[in-house]
């Protein structure tokens, strides 16, 4: 990486290399059966230099093709694509415990005796087919620029998915359970799976009518996709976002507190710096209703001429970084998950949505379909629904919340979230 | 060379059989964000799947690096170990005979003798077109070329080099009168040369009206109609509605559903046929040899809505007993393959295009895909905009819109089915690993009672 930046420096005015490598390892087991286990062994380079203001950007997974790099990166200048920012001096950033070592040991054998032990718990509780799949992440990244930067992040994560199937539909409703080492699954999640399982196995056909929506956090994206757009800073430099002049001013339900927090290490993949090496802290984006902030790359923080906020991540190995909320969170309310089920009149718990990419996301409009629904009358989950959609706008919906869950939702960063008045189409 | 190297990495493996896939992966893009250039230029990157079956069990590694390259192997074969040790059935692959061979499409233009700057001038030329009007706000016009140099080698002597040489263009032009932002996007492309993205002046003309058009269209309803389907949103609704299904190893382990499934079971209006066939050239999906080496052939997967075949990976093939297709494919050199559409359609029917508007007589005509997505027996695909329909007559334009089906019954309400064939310029599907060669066509198609989502 040294060699390089210093061939880098000396054809520019700054410089920086990122290189991450990955080892993952996963195991799938369907309906009680292993399926596949598939490994990973990824090396990716960036480089990004600036000559004049301008930008030049490669990338590439081979340091002894840096020619070729660096080739291309000044083919890039060309474009004469703007750079107007400097790459961060970033020091002495605080250190988090990312990384357990025990993550190397872990083969195959130890994965799929847990997902053997799952599957022999939820199918013992269940008629479910059930899925499950387990990997194993360790990564290794490391920027150095041209201003004497030299980070070094090296974290380490265990994730498995159990999924129950419901026979003869395919449908299904899953559950993640995300740690920095290997672990059992907490009962308490699959316990709560099978239960959720066992009261929707009957299909209903209730009528279409605005409804009672409890968005569980496999569904929250819905909102969460539209919120990060609208704050993103270049929708609001390009003023596409509705949030433009709208700092300091009530936009949501004031139950409603949006934050991003990359350096709480008790979650995997804490950060103490983005993928651009500006450092990293907690910043409140909604802060009970009121808008507080907005997040930025280097690039649109120079255009907004606001400070850097750290949220520069690569979406994909051949990308530069853009403003990304990678460690978002809403934060959790006052009531229990059995007390917002039971507050449910006549409306519908959403486990999955599908399409969240449909819609006028710039506005903040939702329509999706409804992947697993159950539905609810009365505080009773009565069935699930088939063939149904959920249409509405954020701006609306988060202004009709009946309440939050009390914690993070059992095997996620978010709470699940009680609305009114939502459409339901439903055939 | 490479196969050469190739063959040294295998040559030491201790299993019933192995293969080696080694891709060089090059891009050249070219991306405008409403008139400002964003990215400009190529980069090209490199890696090696292996996979190993040993004992009943299969099993695969990615790998960047050539010095990973025997610990790749190691892991493989222990990993290949773990699962026929804990498999009742063992995997087993079909029979092929090797194939040996070199194969470059034929191309239209090859995008490699193509200067950026002439690229560049003929992308710039079509940004401009839309923010010429008043009220398009902005633009997202991206040029991707993907050339892919695939390597395969495997025990059993196979040993083949396929160029995959993929040119596309997307694009979004999104409109705005005050707070009201509306967008339409498109691509244009495919795998067989850069002449698709010349000449396409009028496309961004025709597409800037349209987002202009939308500020003033209303956003629909929310209930259940009787809907056209223009050939584009068709494709999306095949692809999403029954395309999966017809992918082996997604209903593989799924009893139940794999029970309904058998080749023979009524699924589908009696109207409709679907087929798989990655050897049209012309077309996004195409390829001669899949992932495996197997050589990729038409499937009629539907015929008379009855279900007539499946698209299969060598290790499905046996599992279900089932000829094979060629359609285990991977993203690229990170990700081991699975079983995957290649181009996939609706067979045209009888009827014009006027015809199927009076069949409908009232109801919604639906134009053009937002993308959709597929969750077990539901799925979802949107429509960029649309128009209601009153006896036979197109009226207001409508947006907004989205789609909910059912496996089940989705493909039995299919009424009737136009007669021009429309093969979509864009791909594109995200199952597991993205896959930019997945396409998808159709005529005209005529649905009773979807759902559609609104407020």
């Amino acid at each position: 990486m040294e060699k390089l930046l210093e061939q880098a420096k000396r054809v520019s005015e700054q410089a920086e290399v990122y290189e991450s490598k990955v080892e993952e390892h996963s195991v799938t087991m369907e309906n009680g059966k292993l399926q596949d286990i598939e490994s990973k062994y990824l090396t990716i380079i960036n480089l990004r230099i600036i000559k004049d203001g301008k930008l030049g950007f490669a990338y590439g997974c081979d340091f002894t093709q840096r020619q070729d790099l660096l080739h291309n990166a000044l083919k890039f200048l060309y474009g004469g694509i703007e750079a107007p920012y400097k790459f961060p001096c970033s020091q002495a950033l605080p250190e988090f415990n990312t990384y357990d070592p025990a993550i190397e040991t872990i083969n195959s054998r130890d994965m799929s005796a847990e997902c053997d032990r799952i599957f022999d718990y939820l199918s013992s509780r269940t008629t479910a087919e059930i899925n499950i799949y387990a990997t194993t992440r360790s990564e290794k990244i490391r920027i150095l620029n041209s201003h004497n930067t030299d980070l070094f992040d090296r974290s380490s994560s265990y994730t498995v998915d159990c999924e129950v199937v419901y026979p003869g539909s395919a449908a299904s409703m899953w559950r993640t359970f995300s740690s920095k080492r290997f672990e059992e699954i907490p009962v308490p999640l699959t316990h709560e799976l099978s239960q959720l399982y066992s009261l929707s196995v009957p299909v209903v056909q209730p009528s279409s009518d605005k409804m009672q929506i409890l968005f569980m956090p496999n569904s929250l994206d819905t909102i969460n996709w539209r919120i990060m757009n609208a704050t993103n800073a270049e929708s609001i430099y390009k003023k596409f976002s509705p949030l433009t002049n709208k700092l300091e001013q009530k936009i949501f339900d004031q139950q409603v507190t949006v934050y991003d927090d990359p350096n709480n290490d008790l979650y995997p993949r804490a950060r103490a710096f983005d993928d651009e090496g500006v450092a990293c802290a907690p910043l409140t984006i909604v802060e009970n209703g009121i808008l507080k902030n907005f997040y930025n790359n280097l690039f649109f923080a120079q255009k907004l001429d606001m400070p850097a906020t750290g949220h520069g991540y690569k979406a994909d190995q051949s990308r530069k970084p853009y403003p990304t909320l990678s460690h978002m969170h809403l934060k959790p309310g006052k009531k229990s998950f059995k007390a917002l089920v039971a507050a449910i009149k006549r409306g519908i718990i959403l486990e999955y949505a599908m399409g969240l990419h449909c819609g006028n996301i710039a506005h903040g409009d939702f329509s999706v379909g409804i992947g697993t629904g159950l539905f609810v009358e009365n505080g009773i989950i009565v069935g699930r629904v088939k063939d149904a959609m959920v249409a509405g706008n954020i701006y609306e919906t988060l202004n009709q919340v009946i309440h939050i869950e009390d914690r993070f939702h059992l095997g996620s960063q978010m709470p699940a979230i009680l609305c009114d008045g939502v459409s339901v189409s439903i055939k | 060379m490479m196969f050469e190297t190739m063959q040294k990495i295998l040559a030491n493996v201790d299993c019933s059989y192995a293969d080696l896939r080694y891709e060089e992966m090059k891009d050249e893009a070219i991306l405008f964000k409403g008139p400002e250039l964003t990215r400009i230029g190529s980069n090209s990157t490199s890696g090696y799947v292996v996979r190993v079956l040993k004992n009943g069990g299969l099993a695969s590694v990615a790998f960047t690096n050539l010095k990973d390259a025997e610990k790749a192997l190691l892991r493989a074969t222990e990993n290949a170990l773990l699962m026929g040790s804990q498999r009742r059935k063992p995997v087993e692959l079909a029979r092929v005979k090797p194939v040996q061979g070199m194969y470059q499409p034929e191309l239209k233009e090859d995008p490699r003798t193509i200067s950026l700057s002439e690229k560049l001038d003929l992308i710039r030329t079509y940004n401009d077109i839309p923010l010429q009007h008043e009220n398009i706000v902005t633009t997202i016009t991206y040029y991707h070329e993907l050339i892919r140099e695939k390597y395969f080698i495997n025990t059993e002597g196979s040993r083949l080099k396929e160029d995959m040489i993929t040119t596309q263009l997307y694009a979004v032009i999104k409109s705005q009168d005050g707070t009201n932002i509306q967008d339409i996007a498109f691509a244009i492309g495919g795998s067989n040369g850069f002449s698709k993205i010349r000449h396409r002046e009028s496309l961004f003309e025709q597409r800037s009206r349209v987002a202009l058009d939308l500020l003033k269209a209303e956003p629909v309803s929310g209930g259940v109609y009787n809907c056209l389907l223009d050939p584009e949103l068709a494709a999306v609704f095949t692809h999403e509605a029954f395309g999966h299904f017809s992918e082996a190893d997604i209903i593989e382990n799924l009893p139940a559903l794999r029970a309904k499934m058998q080749r023979g079971a009524p699924i589908g209006s009696e109207k409709l046929s679907i087929t798989d066939d990655a050897t049209l050239t012309e077309h996004l999906g195409a390829y001669k040899y899949d992932d495996e080496g197997i050589p990729a052939r038409p499937v009629a997967l539907m015929t008379g809505g009855v279900l007539t075949g499946r698209l299969h990976s060598r290790r499905t093939a046996v599992e279900f007993d089932e000829p094979l297709s060629g359609h285990c494919i991977a993203q690229d050199y990170r990700y081991a393959p699975i079983v995957r559409m290649g181009t996939i359609f609706i067979e045209p029917g009888g009827h014009s295009f006027e015809h199927l508007l009076q069949d409908l007589g009232s109801g919604l005509y639906l134009i053009e895909s937002n993308g959709g997505e597929t969750s077990g027996e539901n799925f979802t695909f949107g429509a960029q905009y649309g128009y209601h329909i009153k006896n036979g007559k197109l009226g207001k334009m409508i947006r907004d819109i989205n789609i909910s089906g059912n496996l089940y019954q989705s493909l039995k309400d299919i009424t009737a089915i136009g007669k021009e064939l429309v093969i979509s310029e864009a791909g594109g599907c995200g199952k597991g690993q993205s896959n930019i060669h997945s396409c998808m066509g159709s005529p005209p198609v005529l649905i009773k009672n979807l759902v559609i989502g609104g407020v």
